[in-house]
């Protein structure tokens, strides 16, 4: 996918864990390629119409099956538009229309990333984005047998994990009450919200504004997939945690934990 | 199957769905940006705008008249990938629902005991939408979908929902004990949606929390109409992970 708005290079975070992203700011939109782009997503959006038409004849197994570029050409334009809404329903409604769409994208079709080995852990990590772009993009992840993601939140950023090979398990938490400052290890009280089986072609999200602590364990034969990921807010870092083992209040299923910075 | 069109053939103000979800409406173009780009003039250029773009809520007459026709464009594609296309989209219109009226409900005939209701709403097609409560503590038996697919939606209060399959190959009719996986335990709250694929999270059970809850199922039958059994499953998993635990159909 290609920009048509440039942009500056104003500051580098870690968006993911194990990977860097450039903060960009737009300039301005130079006026004579407002027409361009809106030109674009017009044509985008014409040739879905045409695609999406097949839907409604008889289906068959494969029918809508969308390969990489496909995905972009029709994802991307109505993402943007979704975006725009980062009130709770509205990011509920961007993750489930976007997953909606990685749903028929033929997994064998994206992009690999070139992964690097993330922090110390062992079983390694390792981490790769495989697709630039705005609203979204998409890092890749393999956990190799065995191998544990520590828990870890995503403040401002909606999150829709799909499985490609493999299985983990995924847990998902949210904060009760008020969390110290990332500096603290003060401990806080955490709700384990979803605890799935991710394997392939299994969804997984989690919004700026639910479920946005997760964490990854591998199965036996490890496991591969994807986040794709769109901020809904300013970058405000991130910070692993270490959350109990056993849970404070079984019932509720309410864990202590605190929070442990960026490194693992 | 609909032809490809290009922008230059809608006339202007008119709108056509592109997708489920998306509609095109070529506007003049000083309409549609003229506010911010007064200077500029290219008329006849098609703009992309969701139907609800911002944090407005359906109402459930709003939801229907939106959801219906996609509904019916995706049903037929039963595939897992399908079936998960077709969920997923009625979610992404589901969550933007406001509050449904309750209807009048009878006992669930599904609970562990008293204290679980469901009722019918009319409308919808190709599916049905149920209305169900549970009061504090209750339980919903984990029971299979056999011939229909379900969206649930949180509306209010909260409830543990697990979803579950078979380990192996997948017999309802199956005698004696069975293995079966845990996939999913989410704590749905008003806003969030749990998924049953036909294919995947096929056995659904839920637990209401302190306060009880309320929401819908939105099912859609795509098989065979046949007898429900119930799940009986042992209190621990026989297999620490991946959470797999023994099991027998039941009544």
């Amino acid at each position: 996918m290609k920009h048509t708005i440039d942009t500056i290079e104003v500051s580098k975070r870690e968006t993911a864990p194990g990977f860097f992203e450039t903060r960009r700011r737009m300039f301005l939109l130079p006026i004579f390629a407002l027409p361009v782009a809106l030109g674009r997503a017009g044509k985008a959006l014409g040739n879905q119409m045409g695609q999406e038409g097949s839907m409604a004849g008889p289906a068959t197994s494969n029918t809508g099956r969308l390969d990489w570029e496909s995905f972009i050409k029709q994802s991307v334009p109505v993402a943007e538009e979704l975006h725009k809404d980062s009130s709770a329903s509205g990011q509920e409604a961007y993750l489930h229309w976007l997953a909606s769409m990685i749903a028929r994208a033929r997994t064998a079709e994206i992009p690999k990333a070139k992964l690097g080995r993330f922090g110390k852990l062992e079983p390694p990590v390792s981490f790769g984005v495989s697709y630039r772009g705005r609203p979204f993009f998409i890092v890749e992840w393999k956990l190799e047998p065995g191998a544990f993601l520590p828990p870890h939140c995503h403040p401002n950023v909606s999150v829709c994990t799909v499985g490609l090979e493999g299985e983990a398990r995924i847990r998902n938490f949210e904060i009760i009450g008020q969390a110290p400052e990332f500096s603290s290890r003060n401990s806080f009280l955490v709700r384990e919200t979803h605890d799935e089986i991710m394997a392939p072609g299994r969804i997984n999200t989690l919004s700026s504004m639910r479920d946005n602590i997760h964490t990854f364990q591998a199965g036996k034969t490890g496991a591969r997939g994807i986040d794709i990921s769109s901020y809904h807010g300013p970058d405000v870092g991130f910070s692993f945690l270490d959350i109990a083992a056993k849970p404070k209040e079984p019932e509720s299923r309410m864990f202590e934990a605190a929070w442990k910075g960026q490194s693992v | 199957m609909k032809r490809e069109m290009t922008s230059e053939e809608i006339e202007i103000g008119e709108a056509v769905e592109t997708s489920p979800g998306v509609v095109v409406e070529r506007r003049c173009f000083l309409r549609t940006v003229a506010l911010a780009f007064s200077s500029l003039a290219v008329p006849g250029m098609a703009t992309a705008q969701l139907a609800r773009a911002s944090d407005v809520r359906l109402s459930y007459e709003e939801f229907l008249k939106e959801v219906i026709p996609v509904a019916k464009k995706l049903v037929s594609d039963t595939s897992l990938t399908g079936q998960h296309r077709y969920l997923l989209t009625l979610a992404s219109y589901a969550v933007r629902l406001a509050d449904v009226p309750v209807p009048p409900m009878r006992d669930s005939g599904q609970g562990a005991g008293a204290g679980t209701f469901i009722g019918a709403i009319p409308g919808g097609d190709p599916f049905i939408v149920l209305h169900w409560r549970m009061e504090p503590g209750t339980v919903i038996r984990p029971h299979p979908h056999t011939y229909g697919n379900v969206m649930t939606l949180g509306l209010e209060g909260e409830i543990r929902v697990e979803n579950f399959e078979m380990v192996g190959v997948r017999d309802f009719d199956a005698k004696g004990t069975f293995k079966v996986q845990k996939t999913q335990s989410q704590v749905l709250t008003p806003g969030q949606v749990n998924l049953v694929n036909l294919e995947r999270g096929y056995i659904h059970g839920f637990q209401a929390g302190g306060r009880g809850g309320r929401g819908l199922d939105i099912t859609t039958r795509i098989r065979e109409k046949r007898e429900t059994p119930f799940l009986n499953m042992s209190k621990k998993p026989v297999e620490l992970e991946p959470g797999v635990y023994e099991a027998s159909w039941g009544t």
